[in-house]
């Protein structure tokens, strides 16, 4: 590529953008009503694109070290920078992208959703090759979110009950991640004023601020890269994607996971270039560095301990090969917090977790696509119920034996040079720190026997043994696009497997030695352990002890033991959920009822207030206006209840008449209450028998559903065609209702509130019905007009002018006296 | 009084044209002139738009204005000022109320009342912007009530026995806030002599040495309840759930973008012009004011959750979001001030936008409860859409613009060493996303066989949402993502926010 610096430079964004606007292109190509030929050959084309791109970058790269371009952008700027070992993920990322789109194509052949697919995934590449190629940490953020939020679409893609529920934990796992990780972004700007990702040397105090930045961060990245205790969501969600979906986010997007934890570890918190030599109090970055790398080596290995174990008891293909990408994602934490936690010895174990990145992308990316094809052809994905597949389906076969070579760590093949990488590092690191350390390589080769006994069951179940139901005769190879993608991931397999130098030495060592690492320990790897006796050794013990652990394991059927549910984390994220929830509905539910009952009592008191300037006798004779605003409520809770009723046999049933319906409910139940009330009041005009009103309005009040339920009923008799009398609503209510209290002999008292109680009530009870309207109201002429007034004015709702002027008048003699 | 600009007139026009249309729309409504009334309403919420997108390009400029207009009671005037903060805040209220009045046409059913509802808009409208404008606390008292009170009608707009209960709420509160203010406002003109609002506070500045300290703090007390009763911080927040349901759709929109956030702005003019950084630190009352907000920011959404009515819920988030802005606003830091001015304008628009959309919902199905919409995505996917975009924005989901206020706070948390606000700040967005993921959820969710929604999908029968109130929505969903992208261009709230907060608290230390 005949590219200069500036114009490297320049076509860096647009690398990055390039997908982003081929899914827009492709967007109107979809609606446009393109067909499903030429659309195809689009997307195929953009990710090709996407990866010439990518490609493209390397040699300026390599000549510049670090490549900056930046997109102008109102008065601020996107920046973009490309360093070799952003330039090695996105290679990793473009690669599997192109052969996951051309797989797609013919996966989705029968898929309404094509375009969607399709697009979402451009957006998603763009989003990818963003996070990997962002020169600080705001751009990192916004495309890892984007990212992490349109992946969502990806697994739920088939709509299916199960894949709902797999995008709800998706979704609220990201969301965690995404929040740590700003909480991260913010406390480190606050702690170093910069959010630039260049390698400066960076404030590594070891204080608690520092710390809990760090630790932030890695839940963050964490989240994403699916390590212990966050990975949960992880192998819900990649076996319910549709394969290609899967190998993208199996093999590419949880890596943008681990470019974080290594930049995290490297850049944000590294020790700085050439530190070995300088005064012992400028080391405290290295320490500390170290002690990073230390807890992320722990937490490396219980991700590749645990998943490894849980993958050994799957059954179907998709969801082993998913707790397979925990377990490899270990390895890549592992490696690279060794690598950290040597500081600068540690070129060796970080190179090998880079390395193991870009090596899982190519062979997890075949195992899925693979898998898929299987799944296709046969139509299930239980590994228990297929066999002897080889026949019928060599190349997939001859793919996925390979990938199975390259992850189990056979020599030649990808995965055996970075995992002896690792394995040298953890070596090293158990020699220098001792203690605890001697297990971690025994762990390691655990997991590694683990894994090998774990594919030797997948390749033997599958492909290689006999099949004990006749297979249809129908299972054929798969159609040739996905045998295309299939094979051009497996062939950079070998190809590392063979020559890992073109990678370790071409990008891997420059990106090293920028960030101030010493390098040579690469080199002295490929010259003195690459394909050495003892890495031979080590291999073919593991490799006797998986064949072992999987004979045993399945002649005692091992892998199928399960363990109680609280032993996961799963149940102590669900249970913190559902405490979140529950806390809610109680605060919810707590805070209704202390409303209820201050406003109760303020109410009581402003009674009483009331009571006082104005005789408290007056004050008693207030039960029938009580009575009459409870009655008033009632009536509007019953038209209330008697829509809602309406409206919900609306959804129920569908058909015509439910606007009537609903209509004749409001009128016919306003009318019943009407009534009621009316009747009520009028019983109530002359009764001075308290207890028998409340009594009486008790019980009304408890039958509120039925009055409702009444009055849909005679709705329902007004719809069919039936008149409805006044001497029909009085007998139902007759049935429903106790007999009203008796009128007692003695007449009702004379003295009313006046109308300053009355407004005073109104104004410290907001609770009650918006206008007491009883017939027994103070009839004093200035209150009389008053209250007119009022009424009027509030029904035509000039209320509001009215008080305006009012308040206007107050304001501006309250101003200028 | 100072000589008058003929530019500086643009403020007292673009306070009194939407008053005046007001008045004419109430003309034109009882004389049921659908069109001339039509025109008037966009005629003058677009004047108003523009003047209030001039006083910005001034404000960007470096040009501040001040008009007098008169003198109420020697030395206090009705004065007119226009600044940053106040320019964003104009733009804000007029941009909202434009979208709001063309949601409102397709809302309201046709008829004269809609004439009504026009017209109060307008003028409250009008004393919006005067509150935004406002040069010293008087003028903000007088458009403070005045706009409150016109929001009454439109509270009670439906005329149900619902609406006019929290008609009463709403009037109680807010006139019990008002007597506050006032009682504050005197208190404060005793104490320092003057009423106006200067950088740096005009208690600190013009007030003698060995002013009485709970006076002080009485005054800050009362001003911070009274205009915290509209700001619905949280003990004081009993009218927002109640009204923001009962009110029409779009008021609800305006309610919650502006109204409550008048009450915060009022908040933020008495804290740093009236009382000044200095003194407010002398006082120590800004640890009281960041507890109530923290408080409020949890407790708001976690009401939030549990909440079945679609416009009650979101109501609840209003009081969390705009708690935001008094949590920022106690730190006293530079960055952190111009998030919260960021996130008002930002909030408006993805919030008001939510209402539109619950409008629309409610219009076109008739269902406000959020358990009841399964499946409504497949049948409105336009309307659906833009609410998942917008509760996307809400929940700070990059690049859209709720991210952008949300990281400019976060980052002067940080930085103003309030970690704890940060905490609290962060988990109310997540609260927020537990309050709107179920929505978003429930309305992609595919419908049951037998559900008729469902059977209106399998007939392709598609409810053709109104006009004007999808226009409305989907410009409140392209607001959100020009916010978000386009933040840091020139013009836009992220620059006036850094120059009201540079000229409040002095230079700050932005990226």
């Amino acid at each position: 590529m005949g590219m200069t610096a500036d114009q490297a430079g320049t076509m860096l964004p647009l690398v990055v953008l390039w997908p982003l606007l081929a899914a827009a292109a492709g967007g109107v190509l979809a609606k446009s009503g393109c067909s499903r030929r030429g659309f195809d050959v689009f997307v195929i084309l953009a990710a090709g694109l996407a990866l010439a791109g990518v490609a493209g970058l390397i040699a300026p790269v390599l000549a510049e070290s670090r490549l900056v371009g930046a997109l102008p952008f109102g008065r601020g700027r996107i920046e973009f920078a490309a360093d070799p070992v952003g330039v090695m993920f996105a290679l990793a990322a473009a690669l599997v992208w192109f052969c996951a789109t051309l797989y797609a194509t013919a996966w989705l052949r029968q898929d309404a959703a094509r375009a969607r697919f399709q697009i979402t995934s451009l957006v998603l590449l763009s989003a990818n090759l963003g996070v990997v190629l962002a020169a600080d940490l705001i751009t990192l953020y916004i495309c890892f979110e984007v990212l992490g939020i349109v992946a969502l679409l990806l697994v739920v893609h088939d709509g299916t009950e199960t894949a709902r529920r797999a995008g709800v934990k998706y979704f609220w796992m990201t969301l965690l991640g995404g929040i740590s990780l700003l909480a991260g972004i913010l406390l480190f700007h606050a702690l170093t004023g910069s959010i630039d990702m260049s390698a400066a040397p960076r404030a590594s105090d070891g204080s608690p601020l520092m710390w809990a930045t760090f630790i932030l961060l890695l839940v963050g990245f964490g989240v994403k890269a699916g390590m212990v205790p966050l990975h949960i969501w992880l192998p819900d969600a990649h076996p319910v994607a549709p394969p290609p979906a899967s190998a993208l986010l199996s093999g590419v997007m949880i890596k943008t996971g681990a470019y974080g934890i290594f930049r995290v570890l490297n850049v944000l918190f590294s020790g700085g270039p050439a530190a070995a030599d300088q005064a012992p109090e400028t080391l405290q970055p290295w320490v500390t560095m170290s002690d990073m790398g230390l807890v992320v080596m722990w937490l490396g290995l219980a991700t590749m301990l645990i998943g490894v174990v849980l993958a050994l008891g799957q059954r179907q293909a998709k969801r082993m090969l998913a707790w397979h990408s925990v377990s490899q994602m270990g390895f890549v934490l592992t490696g690279l917090g060794t690598g950290a936690y040597l500081g600068a010895d540690g070129a060796m174990a970080s190179a090998g977790g880079l390395l193991h990145v870009f090596n899982h992308g190519l062979f997890k990316g075949a195992l899925f696509l693979g898998a898929g094809a299987v799944a296709m052809r046969t139509g299930t994905a239980n590994m228990y119920r297929l066999g002897g597949l080889w026949r019928k389906m060599p190349v997939t076969f001859g793919c996925m034996l390979a990938a199975a070579a390259g992850i189990t760590g056979v020599p030649l093949f990808n995965g055996f040079v970075s995992k002896c990488m690792i394995h040298h590092g953890l070596v090293e690191a158990a020699e220098r720190g001792g203690g605890l350390l001697l297990t971690a390589e025994w762990i390691f080769l655990a997991t590694c026997a683990g894994t090998f006994a774990s594919f030797v069951k997948l390749i033997g179940l599958v492909f290689v043994r006999k099949p004990e139901t006749g297979h249809d005769a129908a299972v054929r190879e798969a159609p040739a696009a996905m045998q295309v993608g299939m094979l051009i991931l497996v062939l950079p397999i070998v190809v590392i497997g063979m020559r890992p130098q073109w990678l370790l030495e071409g990008l891997i060592a420059p990106g090293l030695s920028l960030l101030g690492i010493p390098a040579d320990p690469i080199a002295y790897f490929l010259s003195h352990y690459f394909l050495s006796a003892a890495d031979f050794g080590s291999f073919s013990g593991m490799a006797i002890a998986g064949a072992v652990l999987f004979i045993v394991g399945m002649r005692y059927g091992l892998f199928h033991l399960h363990a109680p549910g609280w032993v996961g984390v799963d149940y102590w994220y669900r249970a913190a959920g559902n405490g979140v929830l529950a806390l809610c509905r109680a605060l919810s539910g707590n805070s209704a009822r202390i409303r209820a009952r201050v406003s109760e009592s303020a109410a009581d008191a402003a009674n009483r207030l009331i009571a006082l300037l104005h005789r408290a006798e007056r004050f008693a004779e207030r039960h029938e206006d009580r009575a009459f605003e409870r009655l008033d409520r009632l009536r509007d809770r019953v038209r209330e209840k008697a829509e809602d009723l309406a409206r919900d046999r609306a959804d129920k049933t569908p058909g015509p008449a439910h606007e009537e319906r609903i209509n004749a409910a409001h009128w016919i139940s306003g009318l019943l209450a009407t009534q009621l009330l009316e009747q009520a009041m009028h019983s109530f005009a002359g009764t001075d028998d308290r207890e028998a009103v409340e009594k009486w309005l008790s019980s009304a009040e408890a039958r509120t559903e039925d009055l409702a339920q009444s009055s849909l009923e005679f709705a329902d008799a007004w719809v069919g065609g039936s008149e409805i009398t006044a001497t029909a609503l009085q007998s139902s209510l007759r049935k429903m209702l106790p007999r009203l209290p008796p009128q007692s002999d003695i007449a009702g008292g004379t003295g009313r509130r006046d109308w300053i109680g009355e407004l005073g009530a109104l104004i410290f009870r907001p609770g009650e019905p918006h206008w007491p309207v009883t017939e027994s109201l103070d009839r004093g002429r200035l209150a009389a007009w008053l209250r007119r007034y009022l009424e009027g004015a509030a029904r035509n709702l000039d209320l509001a002018l009215g008080l305006v002027f009012a308040l206007l008048a107050l304001l501006l003699l309250r101003l200028v006296y | 009084m100072s000589e008058v600009f003929p530019t500086s007139l643009v403020s007292l026009l673009a306070v009194l044209v939407p008053i005046v249309g007001g008045l004419i729309v109430f003309g034109a409504g009882r004389w049921e002139r659908r069109v001339p009334a039509l025109a008037v309403v966009a005629g003058a919420s677009l004047a108003t738009l523009a003047m209030a997108v001039f006083m910005v390009r001034q404000v960007s400029h470096g040009i501040e204005q001040e008009l007098v207009l008169f003198q109420l009671v020697p030395p206090i005037g009705i004065v007119l000022r226009v600044d940053a903060m106040g320019a964003l805040f104009a733009v804000t209220i007029a941009a909202l109320f434009a979208l709001a009045l063309a949601h409102a046409v397709g809302y309201l059913p046709d008829d004269r009342r809609q004439w009504r509802f026009h017209g109060f808009a307008l003028t409250s409208l009008g004393c919006m912007i005067g509150v935004s404008l406002a040069a010293n606390l008087v003028t903000l008292l007088l458009f403070y009530e005045l706009f409150s009170l016109l929001a009454w009608p439109l509270i009670v707009h439906e005329r149900t026995p619902a609406a006019f209960r929290a008609g009463i709420k709403y009037l109680v509160y807010i006139l019990s806030g008002g007597a506050l203010i006032f009682a504050g406002v005197v208190l404060v003109y005793w104490l320092a002599g003057s009423v106006a609002f200067v950088p740096g506070g005009v208690l600190s500045q013009s007030a003698p040495a060995g002013m009485p300290q709970a006076g002080l703090i009485g005054a800050w007390c009362l001003l911070v309840a009274g205009f915290g009763v509209k700001a619905a911080l949280m003990p004081l927040h009993g009218w927002v759930p109640d009204a923001h349901p009962a009110a029409p759709a779009p008021f609800s929109a305006v309610l919650s973008g502006v109204m409550v956030a008048a009450g915060v702005f009022a908040i933020l003019r008495v804290l740093l012009e009236i009382f000044g950084p200095a003194l407010l630190v002398e006082l120590g009352v800004l640890p009281w004011l960041g507890a109530f907000a923290g408080f409020a920011v949890v407790a708001g959404a976690m009401l939030a959750v549990p909440e079945d009515d679609l416009k009650r819920r979101l109501a609840y988030s209003t009081i969390s979001q705009m708690a935001y802005v008094s949590l920022a606003a106690s730190l006293l830091h530079p960055t952190a001030l111009g998030g919260a001015l960021v996130h008002v304008t930002h909030h408006a628009f993805f919030k008001g936008g939510l209402f539109f959309c619950a409008g629309l919902i409610l219009a076109v199905t008739g269902l406000r409860r959020i358990s009841r919409m399964r499946g409504l995505g497949w049948r409105m996917p336009w309307t659906a859409g833009t609410l998942t975009l917008l509760a996307l924005a809400m929940t700070g989901m990059p690049p859209l613009s709720g991210f952008v206020g949300k990281w400019t706070l976060g980052t002067g948390m940080a930085q103003a060493g309030g970690f704890l606000h940060l905490a609290v700040m962060l988990i109310g967005s997540l609260l927020a996303a537990l309050y709107l993921w179920p929505v978003v959820y429930r309305i992609w969710q595919r419908p049951e066989q037998g559900d008729p929604l469902h059977a209106a999908i399998d007939q392709g029968e598609r409810c053709g949402p109104r006009g004007w109130m999808l226009f409305a929505v989907l410009a409140a969903g392209l607001v959100t993502i020009a916010l978000g992208v386009a933040a840091g261009s020139p013009g836009f709230p992220l620059e006036l926010a850094r120059i009201a907060a540079d000229a409040l608290l002095g230079a700050s230390a932005w990226e």
